[in-house]
């Protein structure tokens, strides 16, 4: 990745546009803080959070992320994956957050189950649900929709871009692909070969 | 119900020569593999019929022998608990490091574990001697030392198993924990639950190495069952009594291997062992920390006194010669013998290795055969090779050197199937598929195509099994032929009379060669991560 230079306004929806291999994901995964650049800056919300002298745990980044696979840990339950995202907050906001999250995603009775009995699109609703769930200032997407058919990739297009401006965060979406691109965000920035095209 | 000519068809179809050699060798592994529990059991039916002896007696465990029995699963389960949870402080320290960083500790490991439990015996009690002297309370022999010297001769073992607990989880699962909550929940809620499996399969392999081992206990002075078995085989005579006598702790190990076997499963099918990285340290509180910082001051103590205390013990360059001139015999015998191990034990592997592949019933028949060695003691596999092979009969084997070899390949030839088991799941199954299509014979196939892809899985094997059978003492002790011995059985003898300046010598012979065993792995495993054969990641795992 070279000479990147990014801003994303607050509320602001912008989707990376580019080929598999372009460095899409990892710029993802700087700001996520699940990779820590060699050179370079990232702020958020005025703090920097990556620099040669500082790194905030992802954890501390007031984040949410749904990655390509879901990754919804198998041995907890889809209201145990939700509820790990918020366990800082009372037990009483946490209930009311999770049935919140539950009704907006439709996924009110599948609460008991676990990911293994859940679809895959179900499986992606539970995901958004998880990553909505501390209210993060940022919203990452790494390609959320991949290997799911039109029509449920519609509804979940929707979801998303609806939650992600009802709860006011900013939302970064990495794809490759242009109709979700222009479905989800205000803003469409082309990425290739680690650099921002236009 | 099949029609006979169909029926006939497809057997002529499975008939082609590869079908032939695969079917003989798989019946070759799995009957060299199960020989010593056939003999076993064939002797005690005959003892039973025959009623010349009271097969009662030793089923009834006194209270010496129950004592015995919990003390010996104690020291293996408190051994096999505490390598895990060091193993699992110490390979959390991995996680930031380089690939090559964490190949050259993973592989140092695969070298230190390689080194016989009885050297790491001679080193402490060396090191227990010199202290001794000047605080003499510190005991230097007793359960307390045999614990001690156990947990760190199996620690670079339950290191390298820790390692491949944590590689079999997704990576994608512990990021998803580190962005909504601290590292060290992450770490204990998600990593740790989800490679539970495979971390309880590693403990069930600790448990059931150390249960099989006497060699360190008997040295620092505690008696254990596996050597009681041995005991009970010298002063009865009786293979019969000596089984009947081991069946209380071979249900143990047989109930530990059973409810581990698919975790075993879990480890052995992790598909990349170096994967499981993370691109940011993680941070930990300080407790944590702490403990990170002990676990790794066991290691380098571990590995400081097992270094020093050898090279200090031997002194002169003079004694060492001559110590190794003076055991050039069994020098001679115990490379023999690993030579014989390996060419009897890797094609028959390899034919193992694609069995323990299919699924169902098969595979899973599979499992249990090449697993269930794993859970006779040592000495028990050597009694009943000997019941096997030297009753009269068509399977009548005169003792020599053949002996020392089969009972080698019985006790190590699983071992070198799960190897190359892993070794084909990193291959992509497309190239044998093209081979097939491209080769114009049999022979071009497996020379050029199949063997060269499997040749890393090969050195590795090569390596763990030479490793092994250098180090093993309780079956070789009873199935060794008067007036041949083992470079294993001279240290063991020496250490037993307390000679510590000529053992020393010969042990630093034995790391030295286990090491060269361990370079030729590290060799073979640089290039199974670099060279050719490796599996393509799947278009969903690639970072964009």
């Amino acid at each position: 990745m070279n000479h990147v230079s990014l801003e994303v306004p607050d509320r602001a929806c912008i989707a990376l546009l580019g080929p598999s291999g372009s460095g899409k994901t990892t710029l993802l995964r700087l700001i996520a803080g699940l990779e820590k650049p060699d050179e370079g800056t990232i702020s958020m919300s005025g703090r920097i959070v990556s620099s040669q002298d500082v790194f905030v745990p992802p954890s501390d980044r007031r984040i949410g992320i749904v990655f390509q696979s879901a990754a919804l840990w198998p041995h907890k339950t889809v209201e145990g994956n939700i509820l790990f995202a918020i366990e800082a907050l009372p037990e009483v906001e946490q209930q009311q957050r999770l049935a919140y999250l539950l009704n907006r995603m439709g996924i009110t009775d599948l609460r008991d189950r676990y990911p293994d009995q859940i679809s895959g699109g179900e499986a992606r609703r539970v995901a958004l649900a998880r990553a909505l769930a501390s209210r993060p200032e940022t919203l990452l997407f790494d390609e959320p929709l991949t290997n799911l058919d039109r029509p449920l990739r519609d509804d979940l297009l929707l979801l998303i871009s609806e939650s992600a401006r009802a709860d006011g965060s900013s939302m970064i979406y990495v794809t490759h692909d242009e109709y979700e691109a222009t479905t989800v965000a205000d803003t469409i920035i082309r990425f290739d070969k680690g650099r921002i095209l236009w | 119900m099949i029609p006979p000519h169909l029926f006939f068809q497809k057997v002529r179809a499975n008939l082609s020569p590869e079908h032939f050699l695969y079917a003989l060798a798989l019946g070759a592994f799995f009957l060299l593999i199960i020989s010593p529990l056939i003999g076993l059991f064939l002797d005690l039916l005959h003892t039973a019929i025959e009623g010349s002896l009271d097969l009662s007696t030793p089923l009834l465990l006194s209270s010496r022998r129950s004592g015995l029995l919990a003390a010996s699963i104690g020291l293996a389960a408190l051994v096999a608990f505490t390598g895990i949870a060091v193993g699992v402080l110490l390979v959390s320290l991995l996680w930031r490091v380089s690939r090559n960083v964490l190949l050259a500790v993973l592989l140092a490991m695969l070298a230190l574990a390689a080194i016989p439990p009885y050297i790491h015996a001679l080193t402490w009690s060396s090191l227990l001697g010199y202290v001794n002297g000047y605080l003499p309370a510190i005991p230097v022999s007793g359960w307390g030392i045999s614990y001690w010297v156990e947990f760190l001769a199996l620690l670079p073992l339950a290191i390298l198993l820790s390692w491949v607990a944590f590689a079999s989880v997704d990576n994608h699962l512990v990021e998803a924990g580190r962005v909504f909550r601290p590292d060290i929940n992450a770490f204990l809620r998600i990593l740790l639950p989800l490679s539970g499996p495979a971390l309880g399969a590693a403990f069930g392999f600790l448990f059931l190495i150390c249960c099989s081992d006497y060699s360190i206990p008997s040295l620092f002075g505690a008696d254990v069952y596996a050597l009681d078995i041995f005991a009970q085989f010298s002063a009865s005579g009786s293979s019969a009594l000596a089984f009947l006598y081991a069946l209380p702790l071979m249900v143990v190990t047989i109930i530990v291997m059973v409810s581990c076997r698919s975790g075993i499963r879990t480890l052995a099918q992790t598909p990349d062992w170096l994967s499981s990285r993370f691109g940011t340290a993680p941070h930990f509180p300080r407790f944590f920390v702490w403990l990170q910082v002990i676990a790794c001051g066991i290691i380098a103590l571990q590995i400081l006194v097992l270094f020093s205390g050898l090279i200090l013990t031997t002194g002169t360059l003079s004694t060492f010669i001559r110590s190794v001139t003076v055991a050039q015999g069994e020098l001679t015998y115990s490379l023999l013998i690993v030579v014989g191990v390996i060419l009897v034990s890797l094609p028959l592997a390899l034919a193992a290795a694609y069995e323990l592949k299919q699924p169902g019933l098969r595979g899973t028949v599979a499992w249990t055969l090449v697993l269930l060695p794993m859970a006779i003691p040592a000495s028990l596999t050597g009694i009943g090779m000997i019941m096997f092979w030297n009753t009269p009969g068509p399977g009548m084997l005169h003792p020599g050197l053949l002996m020392p070899v089969l009972v080698s390949v019985a006790r190590f030839a699983p071992f070198a199937a799960i190897i190359l088991f892993v070794q084909g799941r990193l291959i992509d199954p497309i190239l044998f598929d093209a081979a097939a299509v491209f080769s114009r014979s049999l022979m071009e196939n497996w020379m050029q195509i199949r063997l060269p892809l499997y040749a890393p899985g090969f050195f590795v094997a090569t390596g763990i099994v030479s490793a092994l059978t250098l180090a093993e003492l309780g079956a070789t002790l009873v199935v060794a032929p008067p007036g041949h011995g083992t470079l294993t059985m001279r240290i063991y003898n020496y250490l037993h009379y307390g000679a510590a300046g000529e053992v020393a010598g010969l042990c630093l012979i034995i790391t030295i060669l286990t090491l060269i065993a361990g370079a030729c792995s590290i060799a073979a495993l640089y290039h199974l991560y670099r060279g050719p054969g490796r599996i393509q990641k799947t278009e969903g795992s690639t970072r964009d």
